[in-house]
Order: structure tokens, then C-alpha cells, then sequence
């Protein structure tokens, strides 16, 4: 009978195996193929030359040494521009998109009045397709404004006006996301800590400083990480504002890699980087987030608030 | 539990089937050979891919490509995305796509089947004399379907067009903005800042319009400007008369670059692009700038200084600093300066269509009336497409009770000169126009089909059957779009279908020597995208802070750029040359 019931369970503890192996082998699969396969053949491409072969079919592909780094520098340093506009907007995002989303989320927080309506109008837009998001937003920024004011431009074609509204356009749209995970951290605070602090006499920016601000500090060192960890890739919606066509007078780093890597070829032309040129880049980018990301996070950990 | 476990099962598997009913063929393709195609959806028309295939269905009802299978069923995606860079991947047979890259460069990948035996085979008869699809095609653009190994064709030209300006007869006529002929007697001077000019007030048999570029009468430029200087004195009347000038997308700004394209080849000639192709000849060069202005009225824009070189392969960089290129940035960025472009232009929210929609309307809505309009030369069978033509006659039924009303809208022929106005021809020719080919596509066979054994039959038949004489016909009577890189006679019956724009067209292009981007030699054939002259090189300057603009109208907008500054940027040095040169 023992036996039995034993040779059930192992039966059982085998189908609950294959079960879990059946389910996680698509996953791993496709992380095996689109991660690690995808990063591991940009790193070799990295190194590789590439010629169109003299057979007419296929390419002659040889060892490129550093030349492609040297070639992905090079494009970096002809567009430093780009590397300020992606720095503009990693500090406006630090400066401005999250201390407005912390002073926002704390009122949401306190449940001032009509704190339930804001959380969900500000909620509402992440739901949206951000390109629904840019659509709506042109026109307001365009065909509404001019033709309410008779402006002969609108904010996104005057080119003085195009960059700062762009800078708003992403504070606007990341705005409620920013809110939500900062009000759910402030949504953990122990109350009996904030009713004691209450009645030690603090007032309310006292709390938010001292109590809020330290409670919510892991959510803001993992939001201040992925933000640096994204400065190169970050496209800050131009595709979405202005599409393929877009604006490379005011592009930011991952724009242009976007733009580039989807005209790129395996070969190079006068006018345009190879893949490998891109993969290096690639990889430039990664040797400085890396480290810069791994510092940071520990300076922010260690000389961050602490609610103590 | 187990009721509600049932039910929900049930409910899947009812969900699975559902699906795999919508796999099943809703179609005529059992028993059949299926032969898959994707079709670019764009502005040069795709019905006639539908069309053709019916036809090729009917023509092999009975034929056997596949052992067991009788028939064949074309199975066509119309598709704004012919994603042809997963096609090493796909199960799509042939495209007919939208992309500058030639089949010379996906048949380096093996991305493309052979399809050497159905272009050089001989499938039609012309006067007697048997004509394979290569003998249609034009000799300088043989190289870029062939594989640079084999020299085999790997595809055929699709579909591509004219830059350059379309512009509204009914406003030309009702405000009499056409050039007087030297002797009309019925014509009225202009003062404008740019200069005087005498414009027809009555035609008449004492009053005729100008000889226009050709230099004949009684053709269908005639009255139209010849040199930038006209084109400048037509503008500011056209302003006077309450019309602006010209417009382009504000959501495409790229288009501005139709115009540049179409004026540079205009103003150069044929010979001159092409030597900027094959790298022979000579061409005119801006070596620096005078201290007076190129145009009276306007102190902005220096006269060059000119020098002639003789342009090689191994000094090709002269092809990118012409003097032409020069006078062409100039005209755009006075268009700028003097406000001749529409205040729909400075909108990122105005599409292509919605353009071309204002375009047809003139005068029938309240909103700013344009004289021409910057776009290719295909741009009237979208606007139809798009329903924008239709718009235009029900507004045009409102108001004036007339049912279906063709617009007439038609072709420009550019400038030929800067400020040297044509002459009458004494020997009854014609002068010929300069156009060149923009936005070339291509169609070919997807190298995974030779995996399928007698679809691949199936699909060169069908590739090779939309290139018979007979249906390039039908396909020009159909969207009225030419494939400029062949050529093919057009059936009375389909060229009786073109509406008053596509005539016009034709009829321009019948007398247009015609620069097509392609070239034998090596240098050209590696940066064709580059060098052509719609190229990256010309269309994206680059400031001296590295700033990139993706347009030339952005440039002179958002950067503040000059033509000089846009030329000197965008021209190839003799020291950069290296970079190109494949000798």
C-alpha cells in the first residue's frame, strides 16, 4: 500500500516536473534567444569588419580589432549635441518630473481633498497608448493653439518653443506613472510612525521631509537608477512626436541609435554606421552605465535619508 | 467546481477552434498552387495588383505548377509595412515594395531568387520585333537589379516617380498669372521686387502666352516661368493676387525636398546630373561668392563664383559642388524668407493627404488658397485613394451644381535658367525638360520560395505576367503611375482613363530627358543613397556644430541656415573623397 501511494507521489512530483518544465521552457527559450543571443552577437559584432564578398553573395567578415570603437567614438564625439540633449532631459526628469511627482504623491497620500479623483485622472493616461498620448498632444500644441490664437506656428514647429515643449511633453506623460509608484511607497509608511512624530509636534513639511521622503527613498533610488541606466536609450518621445522623419536638430542619444540601427547595414557607407559601429557604441554605453549605475546606487543608499 | 471547469474548457476549446477557423482558406485556393504576395500601400497605387493576379488565375485555371494541385491562387497583402528585412524569414513569395534598396544589395545578402530566365526571356511582340522585360528596361538601371557577382537579375523596377511642383490651372487662368508671349498685345506689366514682366491679360488670337521652356508655342508649358528670376516674379504675384505660392506637408517636411531635387536637375540638365553618375564630363563649380547679390530684390543670397572642372571617379567630389545645387538651396530658402511657403506648412499635424486635399479645394473653403503644390508626380491617385478627390466634387456639386468635376491641375516643368528667359525656337523644336526618378522601388521573388518546389514556377510566371506590355498598360490606365525605368507602350483604352493631372504628366515626360540613379561604376553603385541627387548627402545637412537636420527646410527654419552654409556642409571635399571613392 506504502509502495503504492509512493509510486503515486513520484508520479505525481514527475507530472508537476514536466508540467513546470513545460511551462518555462517558451520563456527561457525566448530570454536564451532575444536576450542573450541578441547581446552575445552584438558583442561579436562588435568586432567584426564587414565587406560585401566579390562573389556577389555573402560578406567577407574579419577580425575589426577596435576600429569599430574608434569609429563609434568618433560618431559620439561629432554628436555631442545629442549627448547634451540626452543629459537635459535625465535632469529635468531628476529636477523637475520627480519632485513634482513626490510633492503630488504626498498629497495624494495625506488623502487631501480630491486626492481619489487626481490619483485616477493622472492614472487614466498610462493606460493610453503614449503615441494616442503624442497625437492628442500635437494637435493641441499645433492645429488648437493656432488656431485659437492665430499664431502662425505651433509650439512643436517654431523652433524656439520645439525643445522646451518636448521637455514638458515628457514631464506631462511620465507624470502619473511617477505619481503612482511614489504614492504606493508613501501607502507603506507605518501610521503609528507618523502619528508619533504627530504628536512630537512636527508639521506637515516636517513629515514630508523627515518621515515621507526617507520612507519612500528605496522607490526614488530605484527610479533615479533606471533613469541613469536609460540616458542612452532613452528617445524621449520624439518617435512618437515626430515620427521617422523626426527632428535630428534637437535628437537625443536614443533616438538617434533608434533612427540609425533601423537603417543600419552590416556594411558601412559614407553616410551611415555599420552594425558593428553600432554594437560598439553599444557597448560603450554599457561600460559607462554600468559602473556609474552601481556607484550611484550605493551613494544614494549610504548618504540617502534615513527615517531614523 | 467541476460544472464551472467544464464549461470554461469548453468555452476554450471553442475559443482555439474559432481560431483555427479563421486560419482555414476563406478562399478559391483548394487544390490550388498559392503563391503569396505583399504589395507596398502607398500613393503609386496597389489595385492593379489584385486586378492582375485575377487576370493570371483566369490565364492558368488548368495549369499544373504542383504535383497534384491545378489552378493557381494568388494570395496578395496590401500592406503600408512590406517589412522586406524579415524576408530571410517570411513566408511572402514576391514584393512589390516600397525602399531604395536594390536588388543588387539583398541578392549580396541571399535574400532573392534568380529571375534572370524570365527577364531575359522574350514575351512580347512590337512591330514585329520580340521584346524580353530587360530590353524594357533602361540600360543605366540594368546594374542595380543585377547581382554584382553574377550579373544575373535578381529584380525589376516597381513603381517611382517625378519631384517637382504641380500647379492650379483654373487659379492660373482666372487670375491671369501666365507670361506673355513678346508679341501679345493683350498683357499688363508686373513690377515686383525681383523684376517686371509682362503677364497675359487675355488670350486671344493678337494674345498668346509665352513659349514656355520648350520654346514652341502652342504646348502645354507655355506661360509657365522659365528662369528662377520668372519664378520669383510669378510668386509675388501670386501673393498679390491672394494666393500663396507654394505648399508641402508641415507633417512631412522631407518633401521640400521634391522641389530641390526637381529644380537642381532642371537648372543643370541631363548631363550634368548624370555626370555627377558616371563621374565623366564637366560640371560648374561654386569656388566662393561675390559681393553681389544673385537676384535683384533679394540681399541675402551672394553670386557665386564659378569655376569649370572636369569631373573623374578619382575626383568625383566635384559632382557635389555644383553651382546648380548652389541656385537651387538659394530658391528654397528665399521661398522661406520672402513667406512663400502656406502657413500649413509650419503644422507637424497636416498630413500628405489632408495637403493635397487643400490643394484640390482651392477657393471652395475658407482656408488659404495655393497656387502650387510640392509633391510627386504620382500624388493625384492618392489623393484619390483618400477620398480628397471626391471631397473636391462634393464641395464643387455644392456650390456650382457641377456633378464630378475634373480639376484641372497639372505638371510644371522647372526653371532652366537663373535669370535668362527662353526664347522661341527658330527651327520648330522642342527643348527638352530635365527630370529625375525619385523614391525607385523594386519587385522580386523571396529567395526561401525555392524551398517549395513548383510555387517558385508559379511565382516567376505570375512576376513575369505583370510585366508584359499588356499589363503595365493596364496598370498605368488604372493609377495612371509610370514606371519611369521601363519602357512601354500604353493601350489607347488605359490611356484613355488618366484624369486632365496624369496627361499632363505624360505628356511633360514624353518630351523629358530622364536621370535615372544608377551608374556602372563601382563609386556610385556602393553610396547610391548617398550620391544620388535625393540622397542623404544633399537632403541632411550638417551645421558647423555638428548639428544634424533631416531636412533642408529644417535647416533653414530651426537652424537659421543659409544656402551657402547648407552647400559648403553638404559638398564633398576633395580631402573626404577617400571615403567614396572605390577605385
Amino acid at each position: 500500500m506504502a509502495e503504492k501511494r509512493n509510486r503515486l507521489h513520484h508520479r505525481r512530483d514527475r507530472s508537476k516536473k514536466i508540467f513546470f518544465a513545460i511551462m518555462v521552457a517558451l520563456p527561457l527559450l525566448q530570454f536564451a534567444v532575444m536576450y542573450v543571443g541578441v547581446n552575445a552577437n552584438s558583442f561579436i559584432m562588435a568586432f567584426q569588419h564587414y565587406e560585401n564578398a566579390a562573389s556577389g553573395k555573402g560578406f567577407d567578415i574579419t577580425f575589426a580589432g577596435i576600429d569599430n570603437f574608434q569609429e563609434a567614438w568618433t560618431l559620439l564625439s561629432e554628436k555631442s549635441y545629442m549627448l547634451e540633449i540626452s543629459l537635459t532631459g535625465f535632469l529635468v526628469t531628476m529636477f523637475i518630473s520627480y519632485p513634482l511627482a513626490l510633492i503630488f504623491s504626498f498629497y495624494i497620500y495625506k488623502k487631501y481633498p480630491f486626492s481619489g479623483f487626481f490619483k485616477t485622472v493622472l492614472f487614466l493616461p498610462q493606460i493610453i497608448s503614449s503615441l494616442i498620448f503624442s497625437t492628442l498632444f500635437k494637435y493641441m500644441v499645433g492645429t488648437v493653439y493656432t488656431e485659437l490664437t492665430g499664431a502662425a506656428m505651433g509650439f512643436l514647429s517654431d523652433p524656439d518653443t520645439t525643445f522646451g515643449t518636448v521637455l514638458f511633453f515628457n514631464v506631462w506623460v511620465s507624470f502619473g506613472i511617477n505619481v503612482l509608484m511614489f504614492s504606493n511607497a508613501m501607502g507603506n509608511i507605518d501610521e503609528s510612525v507618523v502619528e508619533s512624530a504627530q504628536l512630537d509636534g512636527v508639521n506637515i513639511i516636517q513629515e514630508f521631509f523627515h518621515i515621507t521622503i526617507p520612507s519612500a527613498w528605496p522607490t526614488v533610488v530605484s527610479c533615479t537608477i533606471i533613469t541613469v541606466a536609460g540616458i542612452f536609450t532613452n528617445q524621449m518621445y520624439l518617435y512618437d512626436l515626430f515620427g521617422d522623419g523626426g527632428k535630428f536638430e534637437i535628437a537625443s542619444i536614443g533616438y538617434f541609435l533608434y533612427q540609425k540601427a533601423s537603417i543600419a547595414d552590416m556594411v558601412k557607407t559614407p553616410t551611415e554606421p555599420s552594425m558593428g559601429i553600432l554594437s560598439a557604441l553599444g557597448l560603450i554605453f554599457t561600460f559607462i552605465l554600468v559602473p556609474t549605475s552601481m556607484l550611484l546606487k550605493k551613494l544614494l543608499t549610504k548618504l540617502g535619508p534615513s527615517v531614523d | 467546481m467541476k460544472k464551472t471547469n467544464k464549461i470554461l474548457a469548453a468555452l476554450l476549446s471553442l475559443t482555439m477552434g474559432l481560431g483555427f477557423v479563421g486560419c482555414g482558406s476563406g478562399n478559391d485556393a483548394s487544390g490550388k498552387t498559392t503563391i503569396k504576395v505583399v504589395a507596398y500601400e502607398g500613393g503609386y497605387g496597389y489595385n492593379w495588383v489584385k486586378e492582375s493576379a485575377k487576370r493570371f488565375e483566369a490565364l492558368n485555371a488548368t495549369t499544373s505548377f504542383e504535383k497534384g494541385k491545378t489552378g493557381v491562387y494568388v494570395d496578395i497583402k496590401i500592406t503600408k509595412d512590406t517589412d522586406v528585412e524579415t524576408m530571410s524569414s517570411s513566408a511572402e513569395d514576391i514584393y512589390f515594395t516600397n525602399g531604395n534598396a536594390t536588388p543588387r544589395d539583398y541578392s549580396q545578402k541571399g535574400w532573392l531568387v534568380d529571375i534572370n530566365d524570365i527577364v531575359t526571356e522574350k514575351i512580347d511582340t512590337r512591330d514585329g520585333v520580340e521584346y524580353s522585360i530587360a530590353d524594357k528596361i533602361d540600360e543605366d538601371y540594368r546594374v542595380i537589379l543585377q547581382n554584382r557577382g553574377d550579373g544575373h537579375y535578381y529584380g525589376l523596377p516597381y513603381a517611382d516617380y517625378y519631384s517637382g511642383l504641380t500647379y492650379d490651372e483654373e487659379a492660373f487662368t482666372a487670375k491671369k498669372l501666365y507670361f506673355a508671349a513678346p508679341d501679345a498685345t493683350s498683357k499688363a506689366a508686373y513690377n515686383s521686387p525681383y523684376g517686371t514682366a509682362d503677364f497675359l491679360t487675355a488670350e486671344n488670337e493678337t494674345s498668346r502666352k509665352s513659349c514656355g521652356i520648350d520654346g514652341k508655342y502652342g504646348t502645354a508649358d507655355d506661360g509657365l516661368p522659365t528662369s528662377l528670376q520668372e519664378l520669383m516674379i510669378l510668386c509675388a504675384k501670386i501673393k498679390q493676387s491672394g494666393y500663396v505660392p507654394f505648399a508641402f506637408p508641415g507633417g512631412h517636411a522631407n518633401y521640400t525636398s521634391l522641389f530641390f531635387e526637381g529644380l537642381w536637375a532642371s537648372l543643370a540638365g541631363y548631363e550634368k546630373i548624370r555626370s555627377g553618375y558616371d563621374f565623366t564630363g564637366t560640371v560648374d563649380v561654386v569656388e566662393g561668392y561675390e559681393d553681389e547679390p544673385l537676384f535683384s530684390g533679394i540681399n541675402y543670397i551672394r553670386k557665386p563664383k564659378i569655376k569649370t572642372e572636369t569631373v573623374s571617379e578619382a575626383e568625383g567630389y566635384y559632382s557635389t559642388q555644383t553651382v546648380e545645387r548652389y541656385y537651387a538651396l538659394s530658391f528654397i530658402q528665399i521661398c522661406q524668407k520672402e513667406g512663400w511657403f502656406a502657413q500649413l506648412t509650419n503644422d507637424t499635424n497636416v498630413s500628405h493627404t489632408a495637403t493635397m486635399g487643400r490643394f484640390l479645394t482651392n477657393g471652395l473653403t475658407s482656408q488659404e488658397k495655393v497656387a502650387m503644390l510640392i509633391e510627386g508626380s504620382y500624388w493625384y491617385n492618392e489623393a484619390s485613394d483618400y477620398g480628397e478627390v471626391k471631397k473636391y466634387q462634393v464641395l464643387k456639386e455644392k456650390q456650382t451644381g457641377e456633378k464630378k468635376a475634373e480639376r484641372k491641375v497639372a505638371w510644371m516643368p522647372l526653371p532652366v535658367s537663373v535669370n535668362e528667359t527662353v526664347e522661341e525656337r527658330t527651327d520648330g523644336g522642342r527643348n527638352r525638360y530635365t527630370f529625375t526618378q525619385s523614391g525607385s522601388s523594386f519587385a522580386f521573388i523571396n529567395a526561401r520560395t525555392k524551398n517549395k518546389g513548383g510555387v517558385l514556377d508559379a511565382c516567376k510566371a505570375f512576376l513575369q505576367f505583370t510585366y508584359t506590355d499588356e499589363e503595365l498598360s493596364k496598370r498605368v490606365g488604372m493609377h495612371g503611375v509610370y514606371c519611369t525605368a521601363l519602357s512601354h507602350s500604353v493601350a489607347e483604352e488605359d490611356s484613355n482613363k488618366l484624369n486632365y493631372f496624369q496627361r499632363s504628366v505624360f505628356e511633360a515626360a514624353e518630351n523629358a530627358d530622364l536621370v535615372l540613379p544608377s551608374a556602372s561604376n563601382e563609386t556610385f553603385l556602393t553610396a547610391r543613397t548617398t550620391l544620388s541627387i535625393g540622397g542623404k548627402r544633399y537632403l541632411q545637412p550638417i551645421d558647423t556644430d555638428g548639428r544634424e537636420y533631416t531636412t533642408i527646410i529644417s535647416a533653414i527654419r530651426s537652424g537659421g541656415l543659409t544656402a551657402e552654409e547648407i552647400m559648403n556642409v553638404t559638398m564633398v571635399k576633395a580631402a573626404d573623397w577617400g571615403a567614396y571613392y572605390q577605385g
